[in-house]
């Protein structure tokens, strides 16, 4: 079931939000029982037979928790490394089984049909180990169960914490209705929905074709590459940073506090920043639990230029068994060292107005480029799109066209069909060139969901608020007001099946 | 405001819009597919939904079946139906008709006809070489979805699609031509003429190189799907004995020149590999004569009347049929 379904919005979740409350009239742990069966019913939903996937899993790693937390040191240790490896084992089997098979075979691997939601429950069940093993605490079952089902963070996240979840699941008088929280809540599940709906989706008609051309070695233009790979970039943020604000407001209509996911990465002027503003869980848990343990930055320059590279590798890794994926990794790896070293030669200066700009072109270029990666379905798209990127090749001028956003300029007259073609070529438009543009400006120019409630759980080492005034969100009638007549114009467009792009991780 | 307020506020301004979506879907009916039947019948009806019921209300006297999009409403019926030696010929008609609408329902008569212990004697498919291989019309719009009887879908899916689309255009139209009868509406009651066929979605509107034109019109990425299902629709009438012709509908000289030469004739080639294809599509006589065509894409009643005169026999038929109108292109002679 999709957040963005009709029978997710009006069926699924008021049945859970009344049944939750309802069950806590009898008590915290009926409630708790409750709500995990109705993520459990959520997740089956997918596919009914998976759903003994997690089932399974949250059982094997709640007894491997009772014996580290039960067992001496030594034996916590042998526990917690068996309990990490087998977790990792089952998402190597579902994910990267085929991956590594293809190496052998000297082939493109193919779609892995991996579980839904099992790289997130991968990862946020293996820090709940090691969080058991450095801090060995008796946690009940039922509320374990809830930490790792509970469908608001189940399919694609936030990665959620013990540190973080369990306390709040422990606290009886969060059992009750908070409308503060559910205000807030419904306006952040509201704002993400659009965030999905309205751009994220209108960008995913004009990406697609310059992807699927450079597949198949159909020519494409320089403005074609840039403009999809930009398109990309502002599609992937909206999806999933809507995708994380549905996640973050469902929690508050439950009354719990999910942690932030993105901090308008795209204002960011130096990658460094980016990362800690661009999928925050996972840079956190990527930092937490392979870039500290490798080593970070205690050993020196050279060896937090090794751990940052190695841990990025393995980051791009968890998204998808591609060359692809690991390609984009390492390449943000290398510009991480690079930041770092560029920090170390220049110091914490604070930049001027120019050097802020050159440093947004540059971290906004550069993740670009490393979309172009993530997005290509290999990694021979990929070099052929960042060929042309650099200037290389463009398309035919006498290539038909093969999307047809342009179709009414042409009609009008306002353009000739020769100057879209030699321009945009044949699978990019001057459309989609505006789309994009506008998309780019909303993700500069208009506050973040988060700014307008001024929501900071789990806030990230970033200084990116700015002040909005009288933006900020408060529970007004004009709010009230805007908020359901923003549904509106969303639900006109809730009729077309999206899916989001992180369920496919 | 307090926040308890804003949420209800909030909450109830949502439901008020699912709710009255629904409302708006059910009351005005703008596929006909409720059946409610307060306001005139839409340009928007659902036409795959509406040829099922019309084969409901007859089920028992039908033994005739003619298979096609909006241009084989120009055929005579009658005269159809006494060529082909049936006493009930029910049209199966619809706009953008393509094998993937009649394949499932033809596989729903005869099997409701075996049920009764009835038996199909004849059935008529008139495909449309422009079309066949195209992505289909097909359950890619609201209009054209299959009920649930034909395509095997959830009957919970369908209705919810059906309940829950938001439309504020066609709703506005509803009303507008019950406000206002005879304007905005395709589609008398009762009447059986087809909306005329606008040019295809896919195709660009606007004046483009010939080149490029018969390039895009060449793109045929569901052919091979649809293929199979020409077998398979010729395997179901033979396996049930019921008599199957199948013809290409003509076409105008301006549509016949946006296609690479010779391109048409190849894919009748491979489709007449499945079955005996009466080929009407690319005759001179027809094709360059203006005074035969009611729009780009749909031939005159006419035309229709020699197609049915070349295929069955032309006696009773005043029209002089011309010489390279139709010919038959027999099963496997490639």
């Amino acid at each position: 079931m999709l957040f963005n379904s009709l029978e997710f919005i009006f069926i699924f979740l008021p049945i859970a939000v009344t049944l939750h409350f309802l069950a806590a009239r009898w008590g915290v742990v009926v409630a708790v029982a409750m709500t995990t069966a109705t993520s459990l019913l959520f997740y089956a939903w997918w596919k009914p037979a998976f759903v003994l996937l997690p089932i399974a899993s949250i059982i094997c790693n709640f007894w491997l928790a009772r014996r580290i937390q039960e067992a001496d040191q030594k034996a916590a240790r042998v526990y917690a490394i068996v309990g990490v490896v087998a977790n990792l084992l089952v998402l190597g089997y579902f994910k990267y089984f085929d991956f590594l098979i293809s190496i052998f075979e000297q082939r493109n691997p193919g779609i892995a049909d991996v579980p839904l939601a099992l790289s997130f429950t991968t990862f946020v069940q293996i820090a709940f180990l090691v969080e058991t093993y450095r801090h060995p605490e008796a946690h009940p079952l039922p509320r374990y169960a809830m930490f790792v089902s509970f469908f608001p963070h189940l399919i694609a996240g936030p990665i959620v914490r013990w540190s973080e979840l369990g306390p709040q699941f422990a606290d009886a008088s969060r059992y009750r209705v908070n409308w503060e929280n559910f205000a807030c809540g419904i306006t952040i599940f509201f704002l993400g929905l659009a965030k999905k709906v309205l751009f994220a989706d209108n960008l995913a008609v004009h990406v697609a074709p310059v992807f699927d051309a450079a597949s198949q070695d159909l020519p494409v233009t320089a403005i074609a590459a840039w403009g999809a790979s930009v398109a990309y970039s502002l599609q992937l943020f909206f999806d999933f940073s809507g995708y994380s604000d549905m996640a973050i407001g469902l929690g508050l209509l439950f009354n719990f506090r999910l942690p932030l996911n993105f901090a308008a990465p795209f204002r960011a002027t130096n990658i460094i920043d980016l990362w800690r503003r661009w999928h925050i869980t996972l840079s956190r848990f990527l930092r937490d639990f392979v870039y500290v343990p490798l080593g970070g930055s205690a050993l020196g320059q050279g060896r937090r230029a090794i751990n940052l590279f190695a841990t990025m590798v393995i980051g791009g890794l968890w998204h998808g068994a591609n060359w692809t994926f690991i390609a984009w990794g390492a390449f943000h790896g290398i510009l991480l060292s690079i930041n770092h070293v560029w920090r170390t030669w220049r110091g914490l200066r604070t930049p001027t107005i120019p050097g802020r700009i050159a440093g947004w072109v540059l971290t906004f270029g550069a993740f670009t480029i490393g979309m172009t990666l993530f997005r290509s379905p290999d990694i021979e798209t990929a070099g052929r799109l960042l060929k042309t990127m650099m200037g290389f090749g463009l398309a035919p001028v006498n290539a038909p066209i093969a999307v047809s956003f342009d179709f009414w300029a042409m009609e009008k007259q306002y353009v000739t069909e020769a100057f879209v073609r030699t321009w945009f070529g044949s699978y990019w438009s001057m459309v989609g060139t505006l789309v994009t543009a506008g998309m780019l400006a909303i993700a500069l120019a208009i506050p973040d969901t988060m700014e307008f409630v001024d929501y900071r759980e789990g806030e990230p080492h970033s200084d990116w608020r700015r002040g909005w005034g009288f933006l900020v969100w408060s529970p007004s009638a004009g709010w009230a007001v805007a908020i359901v007549m923003l549904f509106a114009v969303v639900f006109s467009r809730l009729n077309n099946f999206s899916e989001f792009l992180y369920y496919q991780f | 405001m307090a926040h308890r307020r804003f949420s209800l506020i909030v909450v109830a301004g949502s439901v008020l819009l699912f709710a009255g979506t629904m409302a708006a879907n059910v009351v005005l009916d703008p596929e006909a597919v409720f059946g409610t039947g307060l306001f005139p019948p839409s340009a928007n009806r659902n036409e795959r939904v509406e040829r099922l019921q019309a084969y409901k209300r007859d089920a028992s006297s039908v033994d005739g079946l003619l298979f096609s999009s909006s241009r084989g409403v120009y055929l005579d019926h009658d005269m159809l139906a006494q060529k082909m030696g049936v006493s009930r010929l029910l049209s199966l008609s619809v706009s953008y008709g393509m094998i993937t609408d009649h394949l499932p329902i033809l596989s729903y008569i005869l099997r409701d006809k075996a049920a009764r212990e009835q038996k199909l004697k004849a059935a008529m498919l008139l495909l449309d070489a422009d079309f066949f291989g195209t992505p289909p019309w097909t359950d890619s719009n609201i209009n054209s979805f299959l009920p649930p009887e034909l395509s095997g879908e959830s009957a919970l899916r369908y209705w919810w699609r059906y309940l829950t689309v938001f439309q504020f255009r066609l709703w506005r139209d509803v009303v507008r031509a019950s406000l206002n009868p005879g304007r905005g509406q395709a589609g008398a009651s009762g009447s059986n003429e087809e909306p005329v066929m606008a040019s295809p979605s896919r195709s660009p509107t606007l004046t483009m190189s010939e080149d490029y034109r018969r390039r895009w019109n060449s793109n045929r990425p569901d052919f091979d799907r649809q293929y199979k299902k020409l077998e398979e629709f010729v395997g179901l009438c033979r396996d049930n004995g019921v008599q199957l012709t199948v013809a290409i509908s003509p076409l105008i000289r301006q549509h016949l020149d946006q296609y690479e030469p010779g391109m048409l004739d190849a894919l009748i080639a491979r489709l007449s590999r499945v079955v005996a294809i009466w080929d009407f599509s690319s005759s001179t006589a027809i094709a360059d004569h203006r005074e035969y065509w009611l729009d780009i894409s749909h031939f005159d009643r006419d035309v229709g009347t020699m197609m049915i005169g070349r295929i069955f026999g032309n006696d009773r038929i005043a029209l002089a049929i011309p010489a390279d109108f139709g010919r038959l292109r027999a099963s496997r002679q490639n």
